[in-house]
């Protein structure tokens, strides 16, 4: 364990910064209700479901918003987060002395197990069971790759404890929201018992300029999704391509920051739809 | 120096690339070559043929290896793992459509390799962090210029305080002095966006199982940065003196002009051949 994830574990234990006075959620919440309503105005068509990718090509390529998307089809950059993840949580564990050696026993267990029950713990499992050698190898190696920085920046054994790795998304709605949904994905919840909990989102690319905002949207759809586990203390992003760990501590204006950059995604989604005829965008 | 002579770089050059110069080792290979046979459009497509084939199929085959420790049949393995990757199925199906006798050629030096690698490759203790194809790209000048790699075997703590990493580029080719330069590339690049630069850089021969290791050094990564500024000022259409250095040895007869032989190779470089450790 190198001195540098000695310090960044330590900063994921950290008492928070700030406290966050009382009624902040809600009115957080009411802020981002009425902005979501003006945003919208007159605008109709299909629910919109705000994550964090949705977030930043409102940003960064809003036209990219009008376009349809694939048809999804299984390919290895769909499995190596949660695959990832899990051999993430096997190595914190002790079970292996790394992502390389976990993730063929962590892959097989997970096939064995959907072939025992039906179960389908990670939705891939049929998927990776019909690929032969050579495919089997590119999924198993991308899920090394993608585990390996998230392994390496903390001391996993000794958060293990206290840590959820992945898990389900949060989600919000709200009959105010109108046909907005909010969706929050993190890689981990580290929630040591005497303070709040600080989350980890590993990013693709570099921090943009709204980094802060997109980080403390993490916490924001947890806050609201779960009202009664405590507001995040912060929430650290990894970029592993840019090698770049920046941390954002969760107060009334990082949330407050966060809402307004979903009603700006809103606002952007809603002027493509009036500039569209009403059959394609419903 | 990198972000003093960018500087001055318009992010028009830029446009095309989504609002950041992404330069590559490609690109900057292409961009430096000499003037008759330079090519700065970024997004020049490679014409595939039996050779670049076969250097994708290794480099799957050595994925493969790294991963999970073994090949059994060689061809169908490297041709399902390159199925997998999105951008190459144009690759992919430029080999399907091989005449037979191509593809038999093909196919049996993708063999050859294939043992070779098998033989020889070390498996890598896991607590070293092996990892294939790690993305990597450090932002320059506001990040209006990215350099951008994906290098095929990265081993050691990534984003520590000590040069712990090493990185291997896979050739399935014969040595070029060019490799060097593609090594120091991703030197720099891991010098700028970790606390700590690797500790070497090596190219991996799979033809003849030799190991070219070049150690990291300050005079290298000057070398390579000052590369990296020529080659990208070209990229981006600026102004640039490098006309005066990248005539190559074929075409100084026509030129007049004295051969450059490349970035020279200052540091001593260690040539090691991987004895076989394993079986096949």
């Amino acid at each position: 364990m190198t001195d540098r994830s000695l310090a960044a574990t330590a900063g994921l234990l950290a008492r928070p910064s700030h406290d966050l006075a009382d009624g902040t959620v809600t009115r957080v919440r009411a802020r981002l209700v009425s902005g979501i309503a003006d945003a919208m105005g007159p605008a109709t068509g299909a629910p919109i479901e705000v994550g964090l990718p949705y977030l930043r090509q409102a940003r960064y390529r809003p036209e990219s918003l009008s376009l349809a998307d694939e048809a999804f089809a299984w390919k290895p950059a769909f499995v190596r987060r949660s695959l990832g993840l899990e051999v993430v949580r096997a190595c914190a564990q002790g079970w292996f002395r790394g992502p390389a050696a976990a993730v063929g026993p962590v892959a097989d267990r997970a096939v064995d197990a959907w072939r025992r029950t039906g179960w389908r713990t990670f939705h891939w499992e049929p998927w990776l069971a019909g690929l032969g050698a050579g495919a089997r190898s590119v999924v198993l190696a991308e899920a090394v790759t993608w585990a390996t920085p998230l392994w390496a920046t903390f001391d996993w054994p000794s958060l293990v404890a206290s840590t959820v790795f992945g898990g389900p998304d949060d989600r919000w709605s709200s009959a105010a929201a109108g046909p907005v949904h909010l969706r929050g994905r993190v890689e981990a919840r580290v929630h040591p018992s005497d303070v709040r909990p600080s989350l980890v989102s590993v990013v693709w690319g570099r921090p943009g300029d709204g980094w802060r905002q997109e980080l403390a949207y993490l916490a924001l759809v947890a806050a609201l999704a779960s009202p009664d586990v405590p507001v995040a203390a912060r929430v650290v992003g990894l970029w592993p391509e840019a090698a770049i760990r920046l941390a954002v501590e969760v107060d009334e204006e990082s949330l407050v920051g966060a809402a307004d950059r979903v009603v700006d995604a809103v606002a952007v989604t809603a002027d493509i739809r009036c500039a569209l005829p009403e059959s394609v965008v419903a | 120096m990198l972000e003093s002579r960018l500087a001055d770089l318009s992010p028009d050059g830029a446009a095309a690339d989504g609002g950041r110069l992404v330069v590559t080792k490609d690109r900057l290979t292409r961009a430096l070559r000499c003037p008759v046979h330079r090519n700065v459009d970024r997004f020049g497509q490679r014409d595939f043929s039996l050779p670049l084939a076969c250097g994708a199929l290794v480099d799957v085959l050595f994925r493969q290896i790294v991963t999970v420790g073994a090949v059994g049949d060689p061809m169908g393995e490297a041709l399902e793992g390159l199925g997998m990757e999105g951008h190459q199925s144009p690759l992919k199906a430029w080999i399907d459509g091989l005449p037979p006798a191509d593809l038999a050629e093909l196919r049996s030096e993708v063999d050859r390799q294939a043992h070779r690698l098998a033989e020889r490759w070390p498996a890598l203790e896991p607590a070293w962090l092996p990892r294939t194809q790690e993305s990597v790209r450090a932002s320059l000048v506001g990040g209006l210029v990215e350099l951008s790699a994906r290098v095929d075997l990265a081993v050691g703590r990534p984003a520590g305080d000590e040069a712990t990493v090493a990185v291997v580029e896979l050739k399935s080719g014969v040595r070029r002095p060019g490799h060097r330069d593609d090594l120091r590339f991703y030197a720099l690049i891991e010098a700028l966006r970790n606390p700590a630069p690797p500790f070497a850089v090596a190219t991996y021969y799979s033809r003849t199982g030799e190991l070219d290791v070049l150690p990291v050094t300050h005079d290298g990564l000057v070398e390579a940065a000052r590369r990296c500024v020529a080659g990208t000022r070209l990229l981006a259409g600026a102004a640039t003196d490098v006309d005066d250095l990248t005539w190559c040895p074929s075409c100084t007869a026509h030129s007049g002009r004295a051969p450059i032989s490349g970035t020279a190779d200052r540091a001593a470089p260690a040539v090691l051949v991987l004895p076989e450790v394993r079986a096949a």
